[in-house]
Order: structure tokens, then C-alpha cells, then sequence
């Protein structure tokens, strides 16, 4: 299936697993390292550097492996695969505790179209021909059936032109027959734009893992001369009838909603029959003003945490990835759970108004409310009718529990007044 | 990084020196590097994760460190390691308020605590609020003692967190917050002057304002904290019982107008003999 070129020209796209090993393509080969071992970086390392020497056929370097791996106790090298693309076939070699199927299925089985196979110096070697499979998948042991990868339709397309990433296996995926894969610069005046699949080319560069400021009589003595720190400040206001009205705010950008002073000059929502500060009787019907929204509540986390609920939030295991959160329309209520009964994005608070409304995200175990002050009766939140919450509530995500409160007056005592 | 206990950037820890809501303080060996004299080193390793804030953590600390106060402990290093953010500071091997490495008389404590209160004030002057006084955050040292770091883990989550109990959920710990802080005030002098006049009660009677707040169970705690009043215990002497009232005042107004005006007030006290 390939056309004249360079063994470059005719591997087939290469999708890279999400994880934490290390995927490296270079030249005809392709090195698969699925799981990463904490202080192993140097033999991975030198494993790579190897696997990127020159030779056309690939033998150099598959006597440098087992030499390699003669040299070393076979747990030092962390289990690994090797592709190299030869003539039309691919050689693949096997060290440890790494696994190859051909379209779902181990290639010793009968029927599975593999080449040949030989074990020696802890390698396994198999020759896969050209034409004899359309997906390869390469993984840790027992993660290349559980490999869930999104469909194409699903994510951009992207094929590992060249580079290091990483990634916990590869699946290779053939190479429609006519319809030969080809470099960046020849595809783009062979075929219109949407039969080409994008190419990530990376390098390998050091990562910035660490980011140092020195401060106070540290920062007088580095060579770089004394910090940044943000600009200067001015005080503080003081709190009080002479301290200025800034203390009387809140953290948050201000929200302007209609409501009712009480007789003592809280704001607050017009329909409330007593104000929620002071407890005063609200007439109804009396006059109306707009003015900035005071904090409605609190939500209290079963783990101690409170959230003053002056905005929208998004509730869940992973909230801070939620598209609302990314694009600054919520805040994330995150709730750690373990279990995972929680889902990542299981409900969301909403501020209409002077209303804080409950719904769920379509989560998998539900989100479900206690309006009797303790855990229970639960009645269930549906994504489709949200549930303005009330004083006192009590919220349930999986196993994990939320508090509704809205600080109702209490009686100052004597000391204080 | 290794957070069970070995290093972090070149900082070799000796030892664990205390654990907070979402930190660890180990006691390491000083980096070369730092050229400070010191063979050890203080550094506090945050568990919040939130790179995205470390700019503006870092920008808050370095403000603090330049202000050269001698009632706020000096800080010389915030990092970031694999994610990992962390700071060092002045090991005080006399320990803190809530764990004096020796006794202290009725005097030294309440000195410490007008020590802590100056910290604050400087802070207040620059225009930071504190956000985590407490007897954890008064280390002692040999001119008394100095105000820890204030609190920063806000700048790196997104969300507003106010506080938290904690896991083990230890109530006591929220009297520290200024309930006004639960109503969507932001964090300033009168949050700070309630969180001294709380740490003043606690270092001076052994036990918190809000006698209701045993419960371990976090929605009791709040609700009853939510629905208290502070109230003074009975070994204070009247001197020292005005200044918590005025500090833990329900009205922030009607709370000592500075830091400094409380740390003075504190003073005073100690001045008198018998408080």
C-alpha cells in the first residue's frame, strides 16, 4: 500500500493513549514505554537514546537491546515496545509487562494474521505484515482491552508525526488502501484538506517543574535583584461610621436586584415576610428599591468548608473543569470523594434574583434534597425542574452532603450592646 | 517532589513541624543558595494545587516580606516544585502560642498577642489583610514574638472559600473566623482585630468564646456558631475581659478601630499589675 518514499512516508497514523508513560517516534521507529516507574527516568532515557540509533533494517538495534538487557536486572528497564518499519511490515518487540493486539486480539491466536514470533533475552519479537490488520494497539498489559478511546468523531484526529509525549500506548491505525498517509508538505498538493489527518510534532525539551521568588533579605542578596512584588497598596479602610462605606461590601462584582428596606435599612427580598438580618415583619406591598445583591447564603461542605453563595456555582468531583467555571460564569464547589459516587459536574446553584436555584447536571447517582432539617426523607433534584432553596436545606451528591443556611438573626446579647 | 516527608525544590526536610487544614510545615535544611546564616529553615508546603495563582500568591508574600516588620515573621523563599507550591521562613524553634516550647506567664501571653496585633497592624497599613490569626500563627521568639505568614491558600482555588474546618473537623478552629466574614464581608482590619480578640480569650482561659461549639459534626458546628454569641469566661480579670468584648464585637464598627489601638489596649493591660 505504500508509495515510493521514505519508510516515514508509509507508517500508519499513530493515536497516543492518554497516561504518564512515554511515547517516542523518531525516523522508522516508534518506542512505547506504558507506565513510567518513579526514579527509572535514566534507563528510559537511555532506552530512547537507543532506539533512535540508524540502521536500515533494524538489527543493530535489536542486538543493542538484548545486550542491553543482558546488562541490566530485567526490573530496571521498565517493560517497553519497539516498532520499526520495515520493507512492508512492521517489526514489533516486546519487553515486560507490555501487550499487543491486532484489531482486539492477541496476534498468537489463530487467525489473527501475526508473522512470526521468538522469545530470547526477555524480547518478544513479532513481524505484522502489511494489510493483515487494521488497528494495532500497544499497552500495559491488561489496559489495551480496557483502552477507552474517544471516537474520531469525537476529538480532533491527531497522528504523532515526530517526538516524545507522553502517553500510556499507542493505537495505530492502517492505512486505507489508495489513500496513502503522507508528510504535511506532499498531502497538501495531493489531497483537499479533509482527508488529512493533523500531525503533532514535538521535542523533547525539560519541563519547568520548578519556580523560585525570593523574598525579604533573600531577594536583596540574589544576582536578580529584589523581587517584584505587586504594586503597593494603600491602607485598609477603617470599619465604622468614619471608615468609609467600603467595608460595608462584598468580595464580589456587584448585581443589582429590586428589593425592600426593612425598618432598620437591610435589603432584602421583597417577598420575604421578616427580614433575614433583624427579623422585622416586611409589609407587603411596601416600597421597592434597586440596590446591589447582598450574599444570600452560605453552603457548608460535610468536610467543614464554607462557600458564601453570592454567584453561581458548579458542584462536583472535578467542578473546575467545567465549561461554566473555564468561562467565568460559575465558581467550582469541589467535593473530593474517592468512591467516586459524586460525578465530576453533578449540580449546579443558580442566583435568580434573590432565589438560589438547585439542579442537577445529569449526574450518575442523582442529586437530592432534605427540607426536614436532618438526612432525610430525600427527595430527588431533576435536571429539568431546579429547586429554589430554602433555609435549613440539606443537599446529597453520591455520598457526599451539602448545608443551606441563611444566617437568621440572632439576639445580641447585653455585653454587646 | 516527595510530600511524605523528604524535600521539596533543594529543601531536605528533618523533620515534620505541624500540619494545618491545607498544609504541612517541616523544619529543613537551609538551601546554600538563600545565604542566610540560619542552618535551618521553616517551609510550609500547601496542598491546595491551583498553579494558575502562584503569580499572585507570590505577589502577596513578597509585599508582606518587604514591609520588614519586626513583629512578622521573616520570609525568604515562595516556590513552585512540580506543581507543589511552598514558602520558607525563619524557623522559631520557642514554638507558638497554642505550643510554647516552655511555659509562659499570663504577662509573656498577653505581650505575644500585642506583638501579633502590631504585625497586623503593619500589614493593615499596606494595605493586606492577615486572614489567619491564630495561637498556631503567634510564634514566639526571642523579642516576644512575631505574626506568622498570612493566609494565601484563596489565591490559589478559584472558588471563595472562607474557611473550613478542617478534616477531623476540629469546631473550636471557626470561632476564629469573623462570622461577618460569612456574610460576604471582605477579609480587612475588623476580620483580623475579631480573629485577636478570640486568640487573646484562648491564650488567656484555655478555652473558646463559643462555649456551644463542641459538636464534631461540621453542619451542627456552623449552624450553632451562626446562631451565638460570644461569651468571655470567668478567669479574666476586667481589663482583659473589655478588650476581648471590644475585639469579638458583633458590630465590626464598634470593634477597636486598628490593630494597633488593640495592641495598645493589650499592653496596658499587661502594664497593670493583676490585669
Amino acid at each position: 500500500m505504500s508509495m515510493a518514499g521514505s519508510p516515514a512516508d508509509d507508517w500508519p497514523r499513530v493515536q497516543v493513549h492518554p497516561g504518564t508513560g512515554v511515547v517516542d517516534r523518531h525516523g522508522d521507529t516508534l518506542v512505547v514505554v506504558p507506565v513510567l516507574p518513579a526514579s527509572r527516568h535514566a534507563p528510559v532515557r537511555e532506552l530512547v537514546e537507543l532506539c533512535r540509533r540508524t540502521d536500515p533494517t533494524g538489527s543493530v538495534r535489536i542486538a543493542a537491546l538484548r545486550a542491553l538487557l543482558d546488562l541490566r536486572a530485567p526490573a530496571e528497564v521498565p517493560g517497553f515496545a519497539l516498532l520499526i518499519r520495515t520493507g512492508h511490515a512492521l517489526r514489533v518487540l516486546l519487553h515486560g509487562p507490555v501487550q499487543i493486539l491486532l484489531d482486539g486480539r492477541p496476534p498468537e491466536r489463530p487467525g489473527a494474521g501475526a508473522g512470526r514470533r521468538l522469545t530470547e533475552h526477555l524480547l518478544t519479537e513479532h513481524l505484522v505484515a502489511d494489510g493483515a490488520w487494521h488497528g494495532i494497539s500497544i499497552a500495559a498489559e491488561g489496559a489495551a482491552e480496557a483502552a477507552a478511546l474517544p471516537a474520531d468523531a469525537d476529538v480532533l484526529p491527531l497522528d504523532l508525526e515526530s517526538g516524545t509525549v507522553p502517553g500510556a500506548g499507542v493505537t495505530l491505525h492502517g492505512v486505507p488502501a489508495g489513500r496513502p498517509q503522507q508528510p504535511p508538505a506532499a498531502a497538501a498538493a495531493a489531497e483537499p484538506a479533509p482527508a488529512k489527518v493533523p500531525t503533532s510534532m514535538t521535542a523533547l525539551r525539560p519541563a519547568m517543574t520548578f519556580r523560585s521568588v525570593l523574598l525579604g533579605e533573600c531577594a536583596d542578596r540574589g544576582s536578580a535583584g529584589p523581587p517584584a512584588p505587586g504594586p503597593h497598596r494603600p491602607p485598609l479602610p477603617v470599619a465604622g461610621p468614619g471608615g468609609g462605606a467600603a467595608v460595608a461590601g462584598t468580595t464580589e462584582p456587584e448585581v443589582l436586584v429590586e428589593g425592600t428596606l426593612c425598618p432598620a435599612g437591610h435589603f432584602t427580598d421583597p417577598e420575604s415576610p421578616a427580614c433575614p438580618t433583624c427579623g422585622a415583619p416586611l409589609p407587603p406591598g411596601g416600597p421597592r428599591v434597586v440596590q446591589p445583591r447582598p450574599p444570600l447564603g452560605i453552603v457548608v461542605t460535610d468536610g467543614g468548608t464554607i462557600y458564601t453563595v453570592t454567584g453561581d456555582y458548579v458542584i462536583g468531583r472535578e467542578a473546575e473543569g467545567a465549561p461554566e467555571v473555564l468561562a467565568g460564569r460559575a465558581r467550582p464547589l469541589p467535593l473530593r470523594d474517592a468512591a467516586r459516587s459524586t460525578s465530576r459536574v453533578h449540580a449546579s446553584l443558580s442566583v435568580r434574583g434573590w432565589k438560589v436555584l438547585l439542579s442537577d447536571n445529569g449526574s450518575a447517582n442523582g442529586t437530592f434534597l432534605s427540607r426536614s432539617g436532618a438526612a432525610g426523607p430525600w427527595l430527588p433534584v431533576t435536571p429539568q425542574f431546579p429547586v429554589a432553596l430554602a433555609h435549613g436545606d440539606r443537599i446529597r451528591l453520591g455520598k457526599r452532603q451539602l448545608l443551606y443556611d441563611t444566617w437568621r438573626a440572632t439576639v445580641v446579647p447585653q455585653v454587646f450592646r | 517532589m516527595d510530600r511524605a516527608g523528604d524535600s521539596v525544590g533543594d529543601y531536605v526536610f528533618l523533620r515534620e513541624l505541624g500540619r494545618g487544614e491545607h498544609s504541612q510545615v517541616y523544619l529543613a535544611r537551609t538551601p546554600r543558595r538563600l545565604g542566610i546564616a540560619a542552618d535551618t529553615v521553616a517551609v510550609k508546603v500547601l496542598s491546595l494545587t491551583g498553579g494558575d495563582g502562584f503569580d499572585a500568591l507570590a505577589g502577596e508574600l513578597g509585599l508582606v516580606a518587604s514591609l520588614r516588620s519586626a513583629q512578622l515573621v521573616p520570609m525568604y523563599e515562595v516556590g513552585m516544585d512540580a506543581g507543589v507550591v511552598f514558602y520558607a521562613m525563619r524557623y522559631e524553634p520557642l514554638g507558638s502560642l497554642s505550643a510554647p516550647a516552655r511555659e509562659l506567664s499570663r504577662r509573656e501571653r498577653l505581650l505575644a498577642v500585642a506583638r501579633a496585633a502590631r504585625g497586623a497592624h503593619d500589614m493593615h497599613e499596606a494595605g493586606l489583610p492577615h486572614r489567619g490569626i491564630g495561637p498556631t500563627n503567634i510564634l514566639l521568639d526571642k523579642a516576644g514574638a512575631v505574626l506568622a505568614e498570612p493566609a494565601v491558600g484563596h489565591l490559589l482555588t478559584h472558588g471563595h472559600t472562607i474557611a473550613g474546618l478542617g478534616p477531623g473537623a476540629r469546631a473550636g478552629r471557626l470561632e476564629l473566623v469573623d462570622p461577618e466574614l460569612m456574610r460576604g464581608r471582605p477579609a480587612g482590619r475588623a476580620s483580623d482585630i475579631w480573629s485577636l480578640g478570640v486568640t487573646l480569650h484562648l491564650v488567656l482561659t484555655g478555652h473558646g468564646l463559643f462555649p456551644a461549639l463542641v459538636s464534631a459534626d461540621p453542619f451542627t458546628a456552623v449552624r450553632i456558631y451562626l446562631r451565638s454569641q460570644p461569651e468571655t469566661g470567668e478567669d479574666l480579670s476586667e481589663g482583659e475581659r473589655a478588650v476581648v468584648v471590644r475585639a469579638v464585637h458583633p458590630d465590626p464598627a464598634r470593634r477597636f478601630r486598628t490593630a494597633l489601638d488593640l495592641a495598645e489596649a493589650v499592653e496596658d493591660v499587661a502594664r497593670r499589675p493583676g490585669g
